[in-house]
């Protein structure tokens, strides 16, 4: 579209302390994009959003318009799920908007500053399969033809409240589980809730194999789901971790460890349109390949 | 060439057995061509395989503790002669216990022996003491007893009391036989005939 | 991604690719790709296809790639990273194996370095191994941590001692039970492969032992307390064979001597906790083999037994309580037990074992029991050489579980029971092992007979090799009771009447008798220089002898022999004490009385077959009775002898031989010229028996023979000499009377060449007599032996004309014939060095055998004209 019609004006989105701001990066959604990664900003909850809008005119232009404001939105884009490309699905939780200037004439180059303060951003920003949840500052020169918007996103971590959750953080999550006659075995996970660099730590008592067992799997399973029943969609992606190799006697003890600060996870969330939980997935693999699996649910969340 | 000649063992009735050194002396394979066993050697069958063990050519007459016949590789029951004669290279060997030789261990029936035998040396045992002398251009042997075995003739009274003595140091080398004397071997050297 | 190679080859050259693109990104500093090549070549080793030996191939090449890494990390940290860091990055691996082995190799790297918390990562990286289950995997997996371990555990590191070997022992018990599931791997078909695969495999098991015991060093108590008792509870709970008997190996072969001593007790209860299919005695007996090894390593082993007793003490302050219990209930069992001793005596302890074991496992095999007891000896004989006590203990012990298992004894106990017969010979104490315990007797004694004939042998050759003396009464009894299985005829039936011929044959055949020649070897190793009691000693042997029935002709003449020295050593006494001599003369006499009575019992048990032997036994010893000048014994003896030679010689070589051997014998009496006659009369009867044999040509040369009967010659041995002693007993007349009525006989044979042969013989005797002295006193005259050689001229002429006729060429004889002593012909052919000697005349051309007599006069007229330039006196016979 720039390549037939530049706009007449040029704006851009500065955060205040921009460079010096952690970004993160973002496995890019689409599949045409060149870079693997997108980065962005990043905000916590709370925290104050500041910068600077620059609004630069062609050398000798001048442009008329009925107002420039700024913008805080944060939205929620469900499209995948309806899997209807043309029709956006796009709601909007979050909108805060400040004028720049009253309608007038730019003639050269001006900077405005914009803050909106401690600003409660409800969500993390998520980026899943069928929904994702963006915050982004939108600046808009009202015209009467076109308005001229440019959009920068950013990104928003929200941090648990660590002390609400230290209260249920002490329960292990233990488990007996078997095939009669064949399998029987108790496991442990040191704790139901872990922070995303956390280590899970556990291990698994082995109380009867009459089972082959050739080797034996954790898998981390993030599982997504929006919309209600009956149409609910959910998608599910997992990272998958060799803990055993052979068959156990009855009576080993094999422990388990997964650091999972390496993984690129998401903490859970909850909310109307969509939830993300996390599970523990131990898979045993016979000699024959049959797989057997019990999964139980985990609790992750960010810290700071 | 070696021959080795053995005599009156009495193995078991009157010893036990040759002496150990002697028989570490002797234990030499293919040095020793021909035994000759002189008598009174044929009771003991672990005798008999330590002699075999020396050499494969046994000759033997027999003594009068010996039975009348003697098994060997040729014949179950083979005859022991009185007396018998080997050659060795020029010489004619005589051999005898001389149990049947009257008077016993007497030079000039010996020598007589040895004309009738048509011999140039004469062996013989029997008396368990060791003689070796020329006479009349014959040579004669006594290798006495192997084993230093008893001997029912006449002894000498002071050897005796030395018998005794030796007995109580060393009785595996003990000489029963009232003379004292060591068994020995008598290895007699003979020449080939000269072909050169 | 995940996949490993299908062969060998293809995984070696993989491997190898793998590490020199790991080394490159090294050298470049690349560590993330060095990780990954690592992490690559991993993979080779999740292969679950390859045998143990394959597996270990690969392993030893990815070790040495793997080393490459480790010295890299060690150098670049912590400039270039952190091993901490890295230690948790490197678990991000999602394959466990190649997770594990990076994992040990950073961490290992990491302790050594100086900031790292050495005690923590070791503990996190074995806690982690349990990953890895499948046993061979899991095996190289866990050998791999000891390996490297090793290496930085002994360099800079100073762990503390106590956790270092608490380490190994952690590892070594998680190695062990993946060995021993091995064993269940795969179909049940391939449990043979299995085990040896497991055999192939076991030094990685054993080498944490190895370790165990190069860290210990001379720690003893830690041993003792901690090591020890985790080992053994592991061996134990495995209940595996294999490894039960491989580790209890393991464990007497890599601990010093010392410790075994001081844990002793613990190490033999933990062999009856093994699984029933161990072979206990084989780890007994290493163990004591390892306990005699070290005996022999001393150069004072005396000062072991001192030091025992410090080392138990040791142990036994640790434990008071339990020990003194354990004291208190052993006691008790003492007093009913024989064996009531120190409790620091090693041979105590094993005895304890040993009851303990019956009574705990009464299922335990006789076969395997006996091997146990016979390294328990084994021990005892070398450390206690001298407390035959003990060995008399576990013959006992032998002897009831015998008894407890009655006639079921297997076959396969026989060998085991050889052995613990066998070895205590091997022992200088052999001979009071079996005269003074009481068991050994009894237990050989229910042995199978061949068994028992096997060890008698052995005890008998031994006893003849060291010349072991026999010079008690009790000893000699326990011998005989020990060797009565050879010394009695089974079915002994007395038998009263003459036996049949065949019989007798065979036994005359058969004169070799090892057994029975050990026996009589016996005889000569009895002996107590107080004749008395040698003389009991004796007769005790006669007696246990007597039981053998025929077999008496194997073992009398040896009693025979040691009466007759002991005759002798008494004459010599009484020479040298005139004044017992009375006291001496009795003693002898009574010797001679056993002598005689030895000779009636051969002659009423063995009858015929040996009248020959027991006719020279009575002669020797009238010979011996007439030296000692008791002419009546002597008479006696030849008396006997004489009867023999008229009731029971019958063959006519052997009653020719008989005789002249009883010439020869008489020829040297000397006290049988008194007043009664003796002599004229034994040689007179000698003679006529002589004249009346069978065969004239034995009669003829029997009778010049006892022409010599009446002419004594000297013996020099009592001082007689020829020319001085004035008083020899010499008859010439009846000398000529005997050589003349030889002739006659002679001349009466048909045979010529005989009849020629007999006379040049009886020429020869003439010979002998003109030498010996003047006509006067020989009666045996020039004149006579003129004529005599006349005679034989003239019957030789009468020969060669009776051949002349037959053939005409003379060549030379193709053999060479002489005729023997005894009238039998010695042949010698030209290609043999010996001769054939027979009675018959042989199969030889007639001028050969005529050849004989000829020749024999020529050499016996050849002598007579040399001896002419000795002895004038045969200048008057003219040839």
């Amino acid at each position: 579209m720039s390549l037939f019609y530049k706009n007449p004006v040029d704006i851009e989105i500065l955060f205040d302390g921009e460079d010096s701001r952690k970004h993160v990066e973002i496995p890019t959604n689409s599949h045409s994009a060149k870079s693997l990664f997108d980065k962005y900003p990043l905000f916590e909850d709370g925290e104050s959003v500041t910068g600077l809008v620059t609004l630069r005119v062609r050398e000798g232009k001048k442009l008329e318009h009925s107002g420039i404001k700024v913008s805080l939105i944060g939205s929620i884009d469900t499209t995948g799920y309806n899997n209807d490309v043309k029709n956006k699905n796009l709601d909007t939780f979050l909108t805060l908007s400040m004028d720049l200037c009253p309608p007038g004439e730019l003639v050269h180059s001006v900077n405005y500053k914009f803050n909106f303060k401690d600003v409660e951003k409800r969500f993390e920003s998520y980026l899943g399969k069928n929904v994702s949840v963006m915050y982004y500052i939108k600046v808009t020169m009202i015209r009467k033809s076109a308005d001229i918007v440019k959009l920068k996103k950013f990104w928003c971590h929200r941090y648990a409240n660590e002390s609400s959750i230290k209260d249920n953080e002490g329960k292990p999550i233990k488990l007996d589980i078997g095939i009669e006659n064949c399998l029987h075995i108790e496991f442990e996970y040191s704790k139901a809730q872990h922070t995303l660099k956390d280590v899970i730590v556990g291990r698994i008592y082995f109380l009867l194999t009459r089972l082959k067992v050739k080797h034996m799997e954790l898998s981390l399973i993030k599982r997504e789901t929006c919309g209600t029943e009956p149409n609910q969609l959910s998608d599910t992606t997992s990272i998958r971790y060799e803990i055993m190799d052979g068959s156990p006697v009855k009576g080993e003890t094999i422990p388990i460890r997964l650091f999972l600060g390496g993984y690129d996870l998401t903490p859970n969330m909850t909310c109307n349109y969509f939830n993300v939980k996390n599970y523990l997935s131990l898979v045993i693999i016979d000699e024959d390949g049959r797989r057997y699996f019990k999964q139980t649910e985990i609790m992750l969340y960010r810290t700071m | 060439m070696l021959l080795l000649a053995l005599s009156d063992a009495h193995i078991p009735e009157r010893a036990i057995d040759v002496p150990l050194k002697f028989r570490k002396l002797l234990n030499v394979p293919n040095k020793i061509q021909q035994v000759t066993l002189l008598g009174n050697c044929t009771k003991s069958a672990s005798f008999l395989k330590f002699v075999n063990t020396i050499s494969e050519n046994i000759v033997f007459v027999r003594g009068e503790f010996d039975p009348a016949t003697v098994s060997t590789t040729k014949n179950p029951a083979e005859e022991m002669p009185l007396s018998t004669v080997i050659s060795q290279g020029p010489f004619r060997i005589g051999c005898c216990n001389g149990y049947t030789l009257v008077p016993k261990n007497d030079p000039l029936s010996l020598l007589t022996l040895a004309r009738q035998l048509d011999v140039d040396i004469l062996l013989w045992g029997g008396t368990h003491n060791v003689e070796a002398y020329t006479l009349e251009g014959k040579f004669f042997i006594n290798p006495g007893s192997c084993t230093g075995a008893f001997s029912t003739d006449w002894v000498q009274e002071d050897v005796e009391e030395n018998y005794k003595t030796s007995e109580q140091q060393e009785p595996a080398e003990a000489s029963t036989n009232g003379s004292n004397q060591q068994p020995k071997e008598i290895k007699e050297e003979i020449k080939e005939p000269s072909n050169n | 991604m995940s996949a490993y190679s299908d062969n060998m080859e293809q995984a070696i050259s993989h491997i190898k690719q793998q590490t020199i693109l790991m080394q490159r990104s090294l050298t470049q500093k690349k560590l993330m790709d060095a990780l990954k090549h690592c992490s690559d070549m991993l993979k080779e080793l999740r292969n679950p296809d390859l045998s143990p030996k394959l597996y270990y191939e690969l392993y030893i090449i990815i070790f040495d790639s793997l080393s490459i890494l480790s010295q890299y990390l060690v150098e670049n940290h912590p400039t270039r990273h952190h091993l901490a860091d890295l230690y948790e990055l490197v678990q991000y691996t999602g394959n466990i194996l190649p997770r594990l082995y990076l994992m040990l190799t950073v961490g290992v790297s990491f302790m050594q370095t100086k900031d790292c918390p050495a005690e923590e990562v070791l503990k996190d990286m074995i806690e982690m191994c349990r990953g890895v289950q499948h046993p061979i995997r899991g095996l190289f997996l866990r050998y791999y941590l000891s390996q490297r371990t090793k290496q930085s555990l002994t360099s800079d590191i100073s762990l503390d001692k106590k956790f270092d070997i608490q380490f190994i022992i952690t590892n070594f018990i998680e190695m062990n039970k993946l060995w021993v599931r091995l064993q269940h791997q795969g179909p049940l078909r391939e449990r043979d492969l299995r085990t040896k695969e497991r055999k192939e495999l076991q030094i990685l098991i054993g080498s944490n032992l190895v370790r165990l015991s190069q860290i210990l060093d001379d720690s003893f108590a830690l041993y003792r307390d901690e090591v020890l008792p985790q080992i053994l509870e592991q061996v134990i709970q495995c209940r595996d064979v294999v490894s039960q008997t491989y580790l209890l190996d393991v464990i007497c072969q890599v601990f010093p001597d010392e410790f075994h001593l001081g844990t002793l007790s613990q190490l033999l209860d933990t062999t009856l906790k093994l699984n029933p299919d161990v072979v206990i005695n084989k780890v007994v007996l290493s163990l004591i083999a390892r306990l005699n090894g070290f005996w022999d390593r001393q150069d004072d082993p005396n000062a072991i037994i001192q030091n025992l007793n410090h080392l138990k003490l040791d142990s036994n302050t640790d434990e008071e309580e339990h020990s003194a219990d354990d004291g208190e209930s052993t006691a008790e069992k003492l007093d009913s037990e024989p064996v009531s001793r120190n409790k620091f005596d090693l041979f105590f302890v094993f005895w304890k074992y040993l009851t303990k074991i019956t009574e705990e496992r009464p299922d335990l095999p006789l076969h395997e029991i006996i091997p146990l007891v016979h390294s328990i000896m084994l021990l005892s004989l070398k450390w206690y050489p001298s407390n035959l006590s003990n060995v008399d203990i576990l013959y006992k012990f032998c002897w009831e579980k015998y008894q407890d298992f009655g006639k079921d004894i297997p076959e396969e106990c026989e060998q085991s029971f050889k052995e613990l017969f066998i070895y205590p010979l091997s022992t200088d104490n052999f001979y009071e092992i079996i005269t003074t315990c009481d068991s050994f007797q009894k237990l050989l004694s229910v042995q199978s007979i061949t068994l028992q004939k096997s060890i008698i042998n052995s005890i008998l050759d031994k006893m003849v090799e060291t010349n072991t003396k026999i010079t008690d009464k009790q000893h000699l009894d326990k011998l005989g009771a020990i060797c009565e299985p050879i010394i009695s005829v089974p079915n002994n039936k007395p038998k009263t009447s003459i036996l049949t011929v065949s019989d007798d044959l065979d036994s005359e055949l058969t004169f070799f008798n090892p057994e029975q020649e050990k026996l009589a070897k016996l005889v000569h190793l009895i002996y107590h220089k107080n004749v008395d009691i040698n003389t009991e000693l004796l007769l005790i042997c006669k007696k246990w002898y007597y039981n053998g029935g025929k077999q008496l002709r194997f073992t009398y003449p040896a009693l025979i022999t040691a009466f007759w020295k002991l005759i002798r050593k008494l004459h010599f006494k009484s020479l040298k004490r005139p004044e017992r001599k009375e006291d001496y003369n009795a003693k002898i006499k009574q010797l001679f009385k056993y002598v005689s009575r030895c000779n009636t019992d051969l002659f009423n048990v063995c009858g015929l077959s040996i009248s020959d032997l027991i006719f020279k036994l009575n002669l020797q010893t009238a010979a011996i009775a007439d030296q000692l000048t008791l002419s009546e014994i002597s008479y006696d003896f030849f008396s006997q002898a004489f009867t023999i030679f008229e009731e029971s010689l019958s063959d006519s070589k052997v009653q020719f031989q008989a005789l002249v051997n009883m010439a020869q014998v008489l020829q040297k009496t000397r006290s049988l010229y008194n007043d009664e006659g003796y002599y004229d009369t034994l040689i007179t009867r000698c003679t006529l028996h002589g004249s009346k044999l069978l065969k004239k040509t034995d009669q003829c040369r029997a009778v010049y023979l006892c022409s010599h009967l009446w002419w004594a010659t000297e013996l020099t041995l009592i001082g007689e000499e020829e020319g001085v002693t004035k008083n020899f007993f010499r008859e010439g007349k009846r000398v000529l009377e005997c050589l003349q009525r030889s002739l006659r006989v002679a001349d009466s044979i048909m045979d010529n060449v005989q009849s020629c042969q007999l006379m040049v013989e009886i020429l020869g005797s003439c010979c002998y007599y003109f030498i010996h002295g003047d006509e006067s006193e020989t009666h045996v005259g020039v004149k006579y032996i003129a004529g005599l050689v006349e005679l034989i001229q003239a019957n030789l002429k009468g020969l060669q004309l009776e051949e002349s006729g037959e053939v005409q060429d003379f060549t030379a004889p193709s053999q060479t014939i002489v005729i023997g002593c005894d009238g039998s012909y010695i042949c010698k052919t030209l290609s043999s060095s010996t001769c054939m000697v027979s009675s018959k005349i042989p199969n030889v051309r007639i001028p050969d055998l005529i050849a004989v007599p000829v020749s024999y006069f020529e050499r016996t007229l050849e002598y007579i004209e040399n001896q002419k330039q000795v002895d004038y006196r045969f200048n008057a016979i003219t040839t």
